[in-house]
């Protein structure tokens, strides 16, 4: 595989979470539940987020060219393996409904940054595709800890 | 052996501790084939003698420990003087559901688990002799009705009949409004006569309380779908409501999205519970709704609604009646007594499993389930350990019927009509604070599962009286500032 420069990895994983936010407020413009439309905004707003903190990423890699260390192995706990893949969200989908296509939408994020990391020679640009692969686990699990709270009867 | 321990010369003996009664019930084997009550409730002798146990504290712990701050220690010395009807007279003026509440209120959560005896030994058992009180009344006569005040002439609507929506009507009925209840369904009750099986809280019970509330004056519509025939706004604007009060429960089944799920023998515990509680299919063909019988049934979760569908099952026929839970019997939210009630009757639990997929003949409907076995990870914000699927697992469970009961959500069609509603993301009702329970919109309240999510009856009951509070506030007042400021 022809090389990557740190800049085209960043630009490639903003286009990422652009697509991502782009498909939050989309889905958020057609919902006619009025909570799920909120939620729908506010994951649009985190992509934003994260958008943002590639731009730090980068402006870090620019002053001192070394990625920085992946520290904590982050276990999700897979339930993607196991729950009906889910694409897209229609007019009444819920907040449940979200939380599946959030889930798939990292799990897909992870894969291919791990893809991409075997695919690579470079050590640093493979540390880097790593490192947002570690990105999107942590906003895998947060997903998963939402759904897994619904997933239990309290009483 | 006697608990009096030998005393020094001298010394004043000790009185022997009283033990705390247990309360008879059907034999197991018995009962795991009927629809009747397991618990069959104190005799008066045991009733007196449990009584005699409560020592009356000056500082009653007790009270705080009940959402609707019955006077227990009252109650009970009444019971300990062998005055049942008074005592039950005396709850009335706390609870409207008394025999309910000495039923399924998880005693050992709330008023138990702070009486001051169970410090050094077992609590008085302040659910039994709540039961035993109310039954005792049922069957010597009833409660005379108390004098109600004069009209105010305000009319306050209230949206579902549940426990929530039963305490809101009692309160605000007492002070002199006129209060009418809007049940989607054709019986009031809410979970407690659609959900809570028969051999746990016999319906004539819920009946009877119900009864109590229609002779003090208050109107029962039902068959009205809020939502539907009327919207909020028009209870408002057209039909001359001052307040409403929404009440409508958590009644939206999850389901587990695993692939499988819609084969025939696929059930939401609502579905199952409903049939057999409210439709009676128990009892078909003397009643219309049919269920079919299943070998093998396996109920997904570890709450009270899964312990119902279980034992639902195996009284229905089940030769194997399985509890599948994600997590182990430690982190199980149903009430241990039914737990334990669950396995005495025979019920097998599958613990540290999760269903990965429903199996189907091609004719569509269920002979298997794929089961993956699970390992506990971190716990998760109330301490439980979440549960972690364990790679490679996988196993396969010969089933005929699955019943999935790993919780529910509010049914969206209030807030579908009612577009100045706020909820959170979850998709309940927000209201200013679990005091006032005013919700976004002027005049309108709301309490009980529509508010927290699924929740036991005695905590919806205790939203309903903080809201009857919150609703005479601002009846009298026309106040709606954050906290009744102007």
């Amino acid at each position: 595989m022809e090389e990557l420069t740190f800049s085209e990895i960043i630009s490639y994983a903003k286009i990422a979470e652009d697509n991502a936010k782009k498909f939050y407020l989309d889905a958020a413009r057609i919902a006619n539940l009025s909570h799920v439309k909120e939620f729908l905004k506010s994951l649009a707003d985190e992509e934003q987020g994260h958008s943002d903190r590639l731009d730090a990423l980068q402006k870090n890699l620019n002053k001192k060219g070394v990625v920085p260390k992946v520290h904590e192995a982050i276990h999700t706990f897979g339930y993607t393996d196991y729950i009906k893949p889910v694409d897209h969200l229609d007019q009444d989908a819920t907040y449940k409904d979200v939380l599946e296509v959030g889930m798939a939408k990292e799990k897909e994020a992870i894969q291919s940054y791990e893809k991409f990391s075997l695919y690579v020679d470079d050590t640093e640009a493979k540390k880097l595709f790593n490192l947002l692969a570690q990105e999107e686990k942590k906003h895998l699990k947060r997903f998963e800890e939402e759904y897994d709270d619904l997933q239990d009867q309290k009483y | 052996m006697s608990e009096e321990k030998e005393t020094k010369a001298g010394e004043k003996p000790k009185k022997p501790k009283i033990p705390r009664q247990s309360m008879p019930e059907q034999d197991p084997h018995k009962r795991a084939g009927n629809f009747d009550s397991v618990t069959l409730g104190y005799k008066m002798e045991q009733a007196a003698l449990e009584a005699s146990r409560c020592i009356q504290c000056k500082k009653p712990f007790c009270i705080s420990g009940c959402p609707v701050s019955i006077d227990i220690p009252g109650f009970i010395k009444l019971v300990k003087e062998k005055e049942y009807l008074k005592a039950a007279q005396h709850i009335k003026k706390y609870n409207l559901l008394p025999a309910v509440c000495g039923r399924v209120c998880p005693q050992e959560d709330q008023c138990e688990k702070v009486c001051i005896v169970g410090k050094k030994g077992e609590p008085v058992a302040i659910g039994r002799l709540e039961r035993f009180v109310a039954d005792y009344e049922a069957a010597h006569g009833e409660v005379p009705l108390p004098e109600l005040p004069p009209k105010t002439g305000k009319k306050v609507a209230v949206v579902g009949a549940g426990p929530g929506g039963l305490t809101v009507a009692f309160d605000l009925i007492m002070l002199g409004h006129d209060v009418t209840i809007f049940e989607a369904l054709h019986k009031a009750g809410g979970v407690l006569v659609y959900g809570i099986p028969e051999f746990r809280l016999p319906k004539a019970i819920v009946e009877r309380e119900v009864q109590y509330l229609t002779r003090l004056g208050v109107d029962l519509k039902l068959n009205h779908v809020i939502g539907k025939i009327r919207t909020i706004d028009q209870l408002m604007k057209e039909d001359g409501f001052d307040a409403v009060f929404i009440g409508s429960g958590a009644g939206l089944p999850w389901f587990m999205d695993v692939p499988g799920e819609n084969l025939n023998g696929v059930y939401s515990a609502n579905e199952y519970l409903t049939r057999n509680n409210l439709m009676k299919s128990f009892d078909f063909p003397k009643h219309d709704t049919p269920i079919k019988k299943h070998k093998n049934v396996a109920v997904i979760g570890g709450g009270n609604v899964a312990m119902d569908s279980v034992r639902t099952a195996l009284r229905l026929g089940a030769d194997n009646a399985y509890i599948v839970y994600r997590r182990s019997r430690a982190e199980m939210p149903a009430r241990k007594e039914e737990v334990d009630h669950a396995e005495h009757e025979g019920v097998q639990f599958k613990n540290l499993t999760a269903p990965v997929r429903v199996i189907g003949n091609e004719q569509g409907w269920v002979t298997g389930l794929e089961c993956l076995k699970m390992d506990l990870g971190e716990p998760d914000a109330s301490g439980r350990r979440r549960p972690v699927p364990v790679k490679g697992s996988e196993f396969i469970m010969e089933m005929d019927a699955v019943i999935i009961a790993i919780g529910t959500s509010a049914n969206p069609l209030i807030a579908q009509t009612t577009p100045d509603l706020k909820l959170n993301k979850k998709g309940y009702i927000e209201v200013e604070n679990e005091t006032t329970c005013r919700t976004s919109k002027k005049g309108v309240f709301a309490g009980g599962d529509i508010v927290t999510g699924s929740a036991t009856v005695i905590l919806a009951m205790g939203a309903g009286r903080n809201a009857a509070k919150s609703i005479q506030q601002y009846l009298q007042t026309g106040e709606w500032t954050p906290n009744g400021k102007q």
